[in-house]
């Protein structure tokens, strides 16, 4: 087999355990192969493609260096579906200091990483009235994180 | 008891009844093993949202901004002002947190929450960073989210009662 077939057959493995998924459990957490601005670009197309809104992103890098302190991009992507903030915010206030949701989104050398709170841990006592809630927003951020993971 | 001592009496009971409603803290089954905290504030949404400020920056906090929890997804005119978010950090400490915990951006910025319920009460909301915080598994962090925490707490006793 030549060279550039395997190497052509081996990219979406290689895509697949780079992006793999680490500690699905309190924190969801994904690499990706990707540049910080491809990552972000990406990431604000995935949201839009799933009917998010991105509400805003907060840029931490930026808030350091301004300080004097050194730092590599790092973001908080503020996002949600409009109708669904509204409404949780008000039926639900235990979520109100959850919303609107954020995915953190930083390099680590040439690959970028996202971090977002696995929402079924953040209210461990929540009512049961709460939980379909939080297993769908949990499902909004692996379908995030899936369609980040895909080459 | 003569009548002058009566009269206190009754004074100083009102007043302890006055007193343990005002400090009610919010209604705690939110908080029972939650990550976040509540409370019941004795003052309107737009005192609370002053005292809140004033207490952030006493603490050496920089403010970031505020805004309505709906701010970026409905139009300016549209926004729910009964919800006000306060964003503030503190970038020297969050500069040494990011060095323990790169993930430190899930408690990112500070936000305490303001919200104006239709029964007329104002609650603040907010995470627990140190309840958080134990999401992350990382033992060197529980000093860094032990006096954030604390700072919340203080920040939020100061600015509701």
């Amino acid at each position: 087999m030549s060279g550039p077939r395997l190497a052509a057959l081996a990219a979406p493995l290689l895509w697949q355990l780079t992006t793999a998924v680490i500690g699905a459990e309190e924190v969801l957490t994904l690499r990706v192969p990707l540049a910080f601005p491809e990552a972000m670009a990406k990431l604000q197309s995935v949201l839009k493609t799933q009917g998010h809104t991105l509400s805003r992103i907060q840029r931490v890098d930026l808030g350091l260096e301004r300080h004097g302190y050194k730092s590599d991009k790092y973001r908080v992507v503020f996002f949600g579906r409009t109708k669904e903030i509204q409404r949780w915010s008000k039926q639900y206030p235990e979520l109100i200091p959850f919303l609107p949701y954020k995915i953190v989104i930083f390099a680590e050398e040439e690959d970028t990483l996202l971090v977002a709170a696995n929402p079924e841990h953040l209210l461990p006592a929540a009512e049961k009235k709460l939980q379909p809630m939080l297993r769908r927003w949990h499902g909004d951020l692996r379908r995030i994180f899936r369609d980040m993971g895909k080459e | 008891m003569n009548m002058c001592n009566h009269k206190l009496y009754i004074l100083l009971l009102l007043s302890s009844s006055l007193l343990s409603h005002t400090l009610m803290a919010a209604p705690d089954h939110f908080e029972k093993n939650n990550t976040t905290i509540v409370w019941e504030s004795s003052s309107d949404l737009e005192t609370t949202v002053r005292n809140l400020k004033n207490a952030v920056v006493g603490r050496n906090f920089r403010l970031i901004r505020e805004q309505s929890l709906d701010q970026g997804f409905v139009k300016a005119r549209d926004e729910n002002r009964q919800q006000h978010i306060i964003y503030f950090c503190n970038f020297s400490f969050l500069n040494r947190a990011m060095a323990i915990e790169p993930r430190i951006g899930l408690l990112l910025p500070y936000r305490i929450t303001v919200v104006k319920e239709k029964d007329g009460r104002v609650l603040v909301y907010a995470v627990d960073p140190w309840k958080l915080s134990k999401l992350f598994k990382n033992t060197k962090l529980d000093d860094f989210s032990k006096q954030l925490s604390t700072e919340y707490h203080e920040i939020i006793e100061e600015a509701a009662l």
